[in-house]
């Protein structure tokens, strides 16, 4: 072996690794998702309920809105089978929203209105076994495919054939970049928007920021680092130290937060995080010997909830549990199943903010959990929305009726 | 000539894990701070631990790619457990023994069918993974005895040593493996079997139980993983142990075990956890994104490969 060769070889390698590293810095950095001209943009939010509208600030980080794809389609009569075709059911929160559409099921069909199951697939998240499922729930008769797309468009051409079938597509969490069904969550944006905001004005507008994200390249990820970054912009005062990727996995969360903390000796005074990683964040902190930071999460994780009871924090979160989405996703198929019309393919709610209060409140009323719990702490009443919010994006058709009984 | 160079491929490595360390310290205001230490330390120990069952399945000819879903079936199998009242004593060595039987099985069926271990660990991960759904149908609700997040806290003693459990329990496994791998009829078979296993079993070692002893080896060290790792996310997650694949079979091998077996040992695994962890924590340090951070520590593996991982296999130089 020779010395020179080995020089050479670590020099080159080196070069080669700053020169790629850059690059793919600034692919991370052209990862911003342009706008559409104005001109789109108004035709898009022109089917959009005016009150709405401010809930779909950059809209495009997610995914198209367009108008309703269900235009010209009659319901069916019931009864009605419901159908999921989940991308991975290995978590709790997709467990909450199988088991909420399945009471809500339930309900219907003591009203002989729904079949008595509903039908569940899980692909692992393999978007090709999806489709397949998705294909096959179509076959088999579903009136109703709730769908959690591991991805925007991979399932396009499923939900393509299954429309013109006269299947309701309906996605929860993740939407699809294609007109072919209608999307129930919020917008990521606003929501990474809303949660900066929060730790900007509870820092007085100075300090040093850390954003502890999920995935990175994904567009849930990128619309969220994007609506946090321009509200952080908002206060000249505050830094964005770093940004970590946790995806949103504890485990993951916390040896990315242990490392960055042990290589970045600077002060931090505030977190922004997306969910499933608060509490790992804060005992990275905490076993790093760094006080206590200013923190606002994506999530009502019970981790979080029993974490923020135990330290007494000043926190802000966002509700967003499964049983929640899959109470609003529900409403939104039945009343289509009633005859009701959609006014558009995005039907989004801003996720209700949970502050120190709310926090304390959803705490008692979640006896026993911990900061080790891996449930999700919704509100009794599973809404996201006011029903009458919802029922802004809808004209026509008969009410719904018995009600939904989250 | 040849004696020289042998030892430089055995030093490179923790060279230029030493030298990692001390660039980075220089780079990085802090690094070289107790608890930048401690951090060190603590995630190398993870990776050790979880790489040690991977390093002796190399040395022997295996590989062992069930390591994340045993390490996942620990975290869940333990959390829950414990999140059900059941007692940690009772469910911490429960999971181990269950690591073992499933490595025991890998090892069994590869050596009887003759069928690749890549393949059968390929599968065992699979029927983990669905086993684990089927079981929790993804209510994966638990928690984690305070004494075992302790054991792998940053800031954790052992007794009077002011390091974390997890740091000590490795500094141990390294003593148990090295003894193993260069003065135990184990080890010598492994080797022989790795250089060349045909002429191993010409030589009466008796291949079927090797096998089914290193991989239940794995499967319990991985189990142990599984626990530590519920510990340190306090949380049951089967997905926990998705990083240890990449990360294990890099650090054998940047540690300077070929990937097709025969050479190397556990000492050198120790050098490459302390690598891959020192080279990630010097590329966040530096700020580059998570984009940048993959594709200069891909680089950067070959790299270091190429400069002391290129030697021919053992039975090409005899």
């Amino acid at each position: 072996m020779k010395l020179w060769s080995i020089v050479r070889a670590f020099v080159l390698t080196l070069t080669g690794a700053g020169i790629i590293a850059i690059g793919a810095e600034r692919a991370v950095a052209a990862n911003d998702v342009p706008a559409p001209s104005a001109a789109e943009q108004q035709t898009a939010l022109a089917t959009v309920p005016p009150r709405a509208r401010i809930y779909y600030d950059h809209y495009w980080y997610n995914a198209p809105v367009a108008p309703d794809p269900y235009a010209n389609w009659t319901p069916p009569a019931p009864p009605w089978q419901f159908c999921l075709n989940d991308s991975m059911l290995g978590t709790s929160w997709r467990t909450d929203l199988l088991n909420e559409l399945k009471k809500l099921n339930a309900q219907y069909h003591a009203a002989g209105l729904t079949k008595p199951d509903v039908l569940v697939t899980d692909s692992n998240n393999n978007i090709s076994v999806q489709l397949t499922q998705l294909n096959n729930l179509s076959r088999q008769g579903c009136n109703v495919i709730v769908s959690t797309p591991s991805n925007p468009t991979g399932l396009c051409a499923g939900m393509h054939d299954s429309l013109e079938k006269g299947v309701i597509n309906i996605t929860v969490q993740s939407p699809v970049n294609c007109n072919y069904a209608i999307n129930v969550g919020s917008n990521q944006y606003y929501g990474g928007r809303e949660l900066a905001d929060w730790v900007g004005k509870a820092l007085n507008g100075k300090g040093n920021v850390l954003i502890l994200s999920g995935v990175p390249g994904i567009s849930t990820t990128i619309g969220l680092e994007a609506g946090s970054k321009a509200a952080l912009a908002k206060y000249p005062g505050i830094k964005i130290v770093g940004t970590v990727y946790g995806f949103w996995n504890e485990a993951t969360s916390k040896t990315e937060m242990v490392k960055w903390l042990a290589t970045h000796p600077q002060r931090l005074d505030g977190i922004v995080s997306y969910g499933d990683m608060a509490v790992a964040a804060d005992e990275a902190l905490a076993q790093s010997g760094r006080p206590p930071v200013m923190q606002a999460d994506g999530t009502n994780e019970c981790a979080y909830i029993a974490y923020w009871h135990d330290k007494q924090l000043h926190s802000l979160a966002l509700l967003a549990g499964g049983g929640s989405n899959g109470y609003e996703a529900f409403l939104v198929a039945i009343k289509m199943l009633f005859g009701q019309k959609p006014v558009t393919n995005m039907i989004w709610f801003p996720l209700p903010p949970l502050n120190d209060a709310g926090a304390a409140k959803l705490y008692a009323a979640w006896p026993g959990i911990t900061p080790t719990s891996t449930c999700w702490a919704d509100e009794p009443d599973h809404h996201l929305a006011p029903d009458s919010y919802i029922a802004m994006f809808f004209k026509g058709g008969k009410p719904v009726e018995p009600k939904p009984n989250p | 000539m040849n004696w020289l160079r042998h030892r430089l491929d055995v030093l490179a490595p923790f060279a230029i894990a030493v030298g990692l360390f001390v660039v980075t310290a220089a780079v990085i205001p802090g690094y070289g701070n107790l608890v930048s230490i401690r951090s060190l330390l603590l995630l190398a120990s993870l990776l050790g631990i979880a790489s040690a069952g991977q390093t002796l399945t190399i040395i022997m000819g295996g590989i062992d790619l069930s390591v994340p879903a045993v390490i996942g079936l620990a975290c869940v199998a333990f959390a829950v457990a414990f999140g059900q009242g059941v007692s940690p004593f009772i469910i911490g060595p429960a999971v181990i023994v269950a690591g073992i039987v499933i490595g025991a099985i890998n090892g069994l069926i590869s050596r009887t069918l003759r069928v690749s271990s890549l393949i059968v660990t390929l599968a065992t991960s699979t029927i983990i993974y669905g086993a684990i759904w089927a079981n929790t149908k993804g209510d994966n609700r638990g928690s984690v005895p305070d004494f075992v997040t302790d054991f792998v806290s940053v800031i954790g003693w052992t007794g009077p040593i002011p390091l974390p459990g997890s740091v000590i329990l490795w500094i141990l496994l390294v003593v148990v493996f090295v003894v193993l791998e260069r003065r135990s009829v184990l080890g010598r078979w492994s080797y022989a079997s790795g250089a060349n296993p045909g002429a191993a079993e010409l030589a009466r070692i008796p291949s079927l139980l090797l096998w089914t002893v290193v991989f239940a080896i794995s499967g319990g060290l991985s189990a142990v993983a599984g626990i530590l790792l519920a510990g340190f996310s306090s949380a049951a997650d089967p997905q926990v142990g998705d990083a240890y694949l990449f990360t294990t079979l890099s650090a054998v091998v940047i540690g300077g075990t070929p990937i097709i077996g025969g050479r190397g040992g556990y000492a050198r695994t120790i050098a490459g956890c302390f690598i891959i962890t020192e080279l990630t924590m010097l590329l966040i340090g530096l700020g580059l994104d998570e984009a940048a951070q993959q594709v200069c520590l891909g680089i950067l593996i070959v790299m270091l490969v190429a400069i002391y991982g290129r030697e021919s296999h053992v039975r090409m130089q005899i």
